[in-house]
């Protein structure tokens, strides 16, 4: 008896650039929010709930496993498991993914599933002399020796402390940072700034024209704004109306600054939100009456040379739609991860080359054309903003609304993976 | 031979173990059948071989709970308190005056006669456990420790920590009693055996004897304030400070302030007769008998649940509150304080911002006053949650409706929300005047 996964419902909260709005809260909050509140859209009877796992690339301290903070803040039952994923930029993929197999294998019925980010948060850590001499002032007895060693202390070392976001934004395999390998992709692939710039405006257009449409309101529930609390935040604050080519011309290139196309503008930001998506056994939802968005047919996920982590979605991509039965052509919208505006456009045109994927995916030829009408058509992490360990998730939910949106059948979220892998996901609309 | 059934003494060998529980009452209390009784069990150990005494309590979460009220609430002559105090003085005093030391093992409520017993007894331990409490309160109702506390505490603490306690009627648990020094310890329940059985071997070993606690403050400013050049600062700024909060209307804390302050450094039979005096003086009060009447309807109104007894309560998990804002905050605060969800719904995404505040700012009060934890506080605020739709009242057990005081929209609202609800689901609203009839 075969049985099948699906997507009840999912929640999201306003994403923010790291340093702005959200930059307060603690990631823990941001998925009890999305948690409690998907709960109460789903009247969701806690007690039924057999996993609740959290993608989170930042693992902060005071919450290690932010699976579990996450859960029991949001009312799930203390007898209730609950743990934290990791796959990088796909770490809320990954929770769905898993939350998948635990299904479909028979174990559990009704998974949790989800990410959170607050990459404001991510701490400066003290570099190993400085750290070395708070270890030895521990072992300091007496007030005068403590004194003494005060002494000991190199300002030197003391200011130039490690900066965890930008150590976890560089992949230790190949020492280089994730702008880098959408530079090393540019260039190989023979993308412009213009073009990429003239991408990224359609990004934050299509977002801005998603927020005034009312497309997104289904997935987002606001968020307020602690400790004061006269701040409501109820849409993503990313997105720019009236972004322009000519705006982002005058912005210099971040990476590389000689001969470099990638800025800060034709790039995603640093970001901060959270989502969380139920899935179930198809039978049992129905039988709860639920009307499930989308059935989850197959995914995959897959390695290449961290260099070039960027083209990560061509070489998961194809796997995804094997295991899913499904064709390239007969997908009706993707979600592509927008991590720079050239990572996206050298996508495009790998998956459109012959002689890439034959060369390096064995496929006997491209996959296909990408349709830019298809393509993240309510706007895309660079207006919308990427918090590494929840973007999966929103990828996912915004992809299986627009489906019911738009009355189409077939969707592909996929994302690149700092690192040097590629996921990606095939979902069906149940509604059509 | 009293009749009583309230206190035995258990022979352990070298030392007695003298139980207190007051057979057929809730909670143990100093009434004057059980001071007679004390006296009787006084005047056995007095004669007996005992090296040590321990008391303790068999009853769960009270030690000794005070005086009889009752027996205070009729009386309107000072003679007839005059003739009770001296007896208990008598009985209090022979008690501290065992050639062997005494040791009160305490677990729970310790207030009023039963701090005022503790007190003339050689040692202290207490538990760390919630229901400890010990202290004064007699204060509220209107008269002023009569037992010796407005005298031995003084001594045993100091004139600021106990002018603290008396004046405002006030408890402390046992880590802050231990703080203050009128606890010698305060342990974990579940060792107060233990550590009660140390105490006793060491007194038997001779490593511990008879004493008297004399308070000497540690650090400096309060090393003056408690000498008898400082006191005086002490007396009037404490004067001032009830005054400015009883504007004058209650004499009790006057009357013990000028207790505490005329017997320092007497004789304790001069001290016991000054506390006696005043005693006397405002338990005769109309106020003091208007504030024990208030006592007594309070504790009725604990007992009265409004139905029959064979009413079962109902199972109430989530609890909905339409209408956020300052009141529907305070109704959504108060809920979660008592660990329901709460569903907070209103018509605007700001409306519902005020309530999130009003809550938050509620409990931030406690945790200042570290009343409240901050990981409590988060776990309280974690259950409220909120939308502008009926998201989550399918789930709710009861619903308070708290919005505008119009009947209409009232009318409105409330039948919306009754479609959104589960079948059983309680309604009620917070009006002040309006209707509820026409309302349901």
């Amino acid at each position: 008896m075969s049985r099948n996964v699906v997507i009840v419902e999912g929640l999201r909260t306003p994403f923010a650039k790291a340093g702005t709005d959200l930059k307060g809260i603690h990631p823990a909050d941001l998925g009890e929010v999305a948690l409690r509140e998907l709960i109460a859209k789903t009247n969701l009877d806690t007690d039924s709930v057999d996993e609740v796992i959290v993608g989170n690339t930042g693992t902060p301290s005071d919450a290690v496993n932010i699976g579990r903070v996450v859960a029991l803040r949001a009312g799930i039952p203390l007898k209730t498991s609950a743990y934290t994923v990791h796959r990088n930029c796909a770490s809320a993929l990954e929770s769905i993914t898993s939350g998948y197999e635990k299904i479909k294998s028979g174990t559990m019925d009704t998974v949790l599933t989800g990410g959170t980010e607050s990459m404001s948060q991510l701490p400066l850590i003290y570099n190993k002399k400085t750290t070395a001499w708070f270890a030895q002032m521990m072992t300091k007895k007496t007030a005068m020796q403590k004194i003494m060693h005060l002494k000991n202390l190199s300002l030197g070392a003391l200011l130039n402390p490690r900066i965890s976001v930008v150590e976890g934004l560089t992949d230790p395999f190949v020492g280089i940072n994730m702008g880098m390998t959408a530079e090393i992709l540019a260039k190989e692939f023979g993308l412009s700034r213009e073009q990429q710039d003239i991408y990224a405006t359609m990004s934050h257009n299509r977002a801005v024209a998603a927020q005034e449409s009312g497309a997104l309101k289904d997935e987002i529930t606001p968020l307020f704004i602690p400790p004061k609390f006269k701040k409501v935040v109820h849409q993503d604050i990313g997105p720019r109306a009236g972004q322009s080519v000519e705006k982002l011309a005058k912005l210099r290139p971040y990476f590389d600054r000689k001969y470099g196309s990638i800025t800060v503008g034709n790039a995603c930001p640093l970001t901060d939100g959270a989502a969380m998506m139920l899935l179930m056994e198809e039978e049992k939802a129905k039988s709860l009456g639920y009307k499930p968005l989308a059935r989850i047919k197959g995914y995959a996920f897959a390695g290449l040379e961290p260099e070039r982590m960027g083209l990560g979605p061509v070489y998961s991509t194809p796997i995804a739609l094997k295991r899913a039965g499904v064709e390239f052509k007969d997908l009706d919208l993707i979600e592509l991860n927008e991590a720079f505006a050239a990572q996206v456009l050298a996508c495009n045109k790998a998956f459109a080359s012959d002689e890439f994927c034959q060369k390096k995916l064995g496929l006997s030829k491209a996959l296909g054309e990408v349709d830019i009408d298809k393509l993240n058509i309510n706007g895309g992490a660079i207006a919308i903003g990427h918090p590494v360990g929840a973007t999966g998730t929103r990828l996912v939910l915004t992809l299986a609304k627009a489906l019911i949106a738009q009355k189409k059948k077939m969707g592909l979220a996929t994302l690149c993976i700092g690192g040097g892998q590629g996921g990606a996901i095939v979902i069906e609309n149940m509604n059509v | 031979m009293s009749t009583i059934d309230c206190l035995e003494i258990i022979d352990k060998g070298d030392y007695a173990v003298v139980e207190f529980d007051f057979k057929g009452e809730k909670v143990n209390k100093l009434s004057f059948p059980v001071m007679t009784r004390l006296k009787e069990v006084t005047d056995e150990l007095k004669n007996s071989k005992f090296k040590a005494v321990v008391v303790k309590s068999k009853k769960n979460k009270i030690f000794i709970a005070g005086a009889d009220i009752e027996e205070i609430k009729s009386v309107t002559e000072e003679s007839q308190f005059k003739t009770v105090l001296e007896q208990a003085h008598s009985i209090f005093n022979a008690w501290e005056d065992l050639p062997m030391p005494t040791i009160a093992a305490i677990d729970g409520a310790c207030l009023g006669g039963g701090c005022e017993f503790v007190i003339s007894c050689d040692y202290r331990i207490a538990t760390l456990d919630k229901s400890t409490r010990i202290g004064l309160p007699e204060v509220k109702l209107g008269i002023i420790p009569g037992f010796g506390g407005c005298i031995r505490l003084p001594r045993m603490i100091g004139v600021m920590a106990s002018l603290d306690i008396i004046l405002a009627g006030k408890s402390v648990d046992g880590k802050k009693a231990a703080k203050l020094g009128l606890v010698d310890e305060a342990v974990p329940k579940g060792l107060l055996d233990q550590r009660v059985e140390l105490m006793v071997n060491d007194i038997i070993a001779g490593k511990k004897s008879k004493r008297k606690k004399i308070f000497k403050a540690k650090k400096m400013p309060n090393k003056i304030l408690e000498s008898f050049l400082g006191r005086g600062i002490v007396f009037s700024k404490a004067k001032k400070t009830v005054l400015k909060q009883s504007k004058g209307f209650y004499p009790a804390p006057l009357a013990a302030l000028d207790v505490v302050k005329k017997s320092l450094g007497k004789s304790r039979g001069s001290a016991q007769a000054i506390e006696m005096a005043a005693f006397c003086k405002v338990a005769v009060t109309p106020i003091s008998k208007h504030l024990i009447n208030l006592f007594y309807l309070m504790e009725g109104i604990k007992k009265q649940t409004g139905v029959s007894s064979d009413v079962k309560p109902l199972k109430v998990e989530h609890v909905g509150v339409l209408g956020a804002g300052v009141m529907g905050g305070g109704i959504a605060q108060l809920a979660a304080d008592k660990n329901f969800n709460v569903r907070m719904k209103d018509i605007s995404n700001d409306a519902l911002a005020i309530g999130y505040k009003q809550a938050s700012d509620i409990w931030q009060e406690k945790v200042k006053r570290r009343r409240l934890s901050k990981f409590d506080f988060k776990k309280k605020m974690s259950l409220i949650g909120s939308s502008l739709d009926y998201s989550g009242f399918p789930k709710l057990d009861v619903v308070i409706e708290a919005v505008v005081e119009d009947m209409k929209i009232k009318k409105l609202v409330i039948a919306d929300t009754v479609k959104n609800c589960k079948e059983g689901a309680i309604i009620a609203t917070n009006t002040s005047s309006l209707s509820v009839t026409e309302m349901a």
